[in-house]
């Protein structure tokens, strides 16, 4: 009688995890002619070319920071677990979140 | 009265005004030379640092004009004095040439048609915001406000929000009170200075309001029935009759103020982040777009030095009296307020 596919299984390579795969994603990198002012512990940024204005509060404005081009999804997350103390995971559902918001708005570089 | 909504009409809208027929449309361009071709005087005022020349076809507008302008009037000029001086806003209201039986009017600045076609109901409200938008040309070096602006104790309060947020009643209200009256449209900022240029053109009340100003003890010109476009019935109010002192200097900005108006609402002022603020005025600031950085380096500048507000206005004079008390919280010296 063969034997059942169990153990076959638990021996396959295991998936990547969720953020593996989108650490994957483009490295972000902000748009140079994109201006911030920066207003107490908040920004506000602005795009001469379509005239967009988007305030971001302090996390976003160090994910925005962090958009050099060089810096990946993840380490930008390391970085901001490690600032502001919470779990990697929720500190990069922010980072994508944020990274997605200045997409929308066309203020990082293609 | 004249309360008939047909006539809160939009001055795009094209389907009231349909097209002329041939040749009464050929005739008009060919007579428009003719009938524009005058050497009467124009009548001068000087609004804040602004010199406006105003002269009107319709002698009944013109007199409301005077009337309402006469705390800045000036000397009368001829159009020939006035030829060469492209710094003053010339105005210019003429008859249009048609063969109805209403007449019809235009409002002209500086030889070009600006509005046409107004009646008789439309044609000061027009001529007004025909100032207003020169105005808006002409500003180039400030910072130019959709915001009623008011002094007291030489600080500047700037009260922004769109069309029927209740600038121009929040103007009057505090006008009554004693503040000193620096516009009820515009807050034109100099950013060299940090301060607030007066502009004391006549306070537009809307229809809504009309009451609240007979109760306020203020003067309400409206001595015909005054329509301006959307915003639909209005009436006029001189600074100076309603017993506002004119500031003849720049006034030093201290808070900006957002008002939303909430009917029966009981009035508070909620502080503003500054990012919060900017963002808000990025939004009642006209022609932004002028500035490399769409302005954002001056906004930013601008709320960096003042406190941010967002006030819900309910009831008039509770809503003064708290801008009041904030007001002179704001005066205090830091140590006295702690």
């Amino acid at each position: 009688m063969a034997r059942p596919d169990s153990t076959r299984t638990a021996t396959a390579p295991a998936a990547p995890r969720w953020y593996e795969r989108r650490s994957e994603l483009p490295v972000p990198a902000r748009r140079d002619e994109v201006t911030m002012e920066l207003l107490d512990d908040e920004a506000v940024l602005f795009d001469p070319q379509t005239g967009t204005t988007l305030r971001v509060n302090e996390t976003a404005l160090a994910v925005w920071r962090a958009c050099d081009g060089r810096t990946t999804l993840r380490s930008i997350a390391e970085q901001l677990s490690r600032d502001y103390e919470v779990d990697f995971d929720r500190a990069l559902d922010d980072v994508e979140q944020v990274v997605c918001l200045l997409t929308q708005h066309g203020l990082l570089a293609a | 009265m004249n309360d008939d909504p047909a006539d809160n009409r939009d001055r795009n809208d094209t389907k009231r005004r349909p097209e002329k027929p041939a040749v009464r449309r050929i005739a008009g361009k060919l007579l428009d030379p003719v009938t524009r071709r005058s050497d009467s005087p124009f009548m001068r005022f000087r609004l804040g640092r602004f010199d406006v020349a105003v002269r009107s076809r319709m002698p009944e507008v013109a007199d409301e004009f005077a009337a309402l302008y006469a705390h800045c009037r000036l000397p009368d000029a001829t159009p020939a004095a006035l030829a060469d001086d492209e710094s003053i806003l010339k105005l210019d209201v003429r008859r249009d040439l048609g063969f109805g039986l209403r007449p019809r009017w235009s409002i002209w600045f500086d030889d070009q048609v600006r509005y046409r076609r107004c009646t008789v109901a439309e044609v000061l409200p027009y001529l007004e915001w025909a100032i207003n938008w020169r105005l808006v040309d002409r500003c180039s070096d400030r910072l130019l406000l959709h915001a009623g602006s008011v002094a007291r104790g030489g600080q500047g309060v700037v009260f922004a929000s769109f069309s029927g947020g209740g600038k121009s009643t929040l103007t009057a209200g505090l006008v009554s009170r004693g503040w000193g009256y620096l516009c009820d449209e515009f807050a034109i900022y100099d950013p060299a200075t940090h301060t607030l240029e007066p502009f004391p053109k006549a306070m537009c009340i809307k229809s809504g309001s009309f009451e609240l100003m007979r109760s306020l003890g203020l003067p309400l010109h409206r001595p015909r029935n005054y329509v301006k476009a959307f915003k639909g019935p209005v009436g006029y109010c001189s600074p100076v009759e309603a017993g506002a002192w004119i500031p003849d200097q720049p006034v030093g900005l201290r808070a900006v103020v957002f008002n939303e108006f909430h009917n029966a609402a009981e009035p508070r002022l909620v502080s503003l982040s500054k990012a919060e603020a900017a963002m808000e005025l990025a939004r009642f600031t006209f022609r932004r777009q002028r500035f490399a950085d769409g302005g954002t380096g001056l906004i930013a500048e601008l709320v960096r030095q003042v406190d941010c507000y967002r006030l819900y206005t309910g009831a008039l004079e509770p809503t003064c009296q708290l801008i009041e008390s904030k007001l002179e919280d704001l005066s205090r010296p830091e140590s006295e307020a702690a």
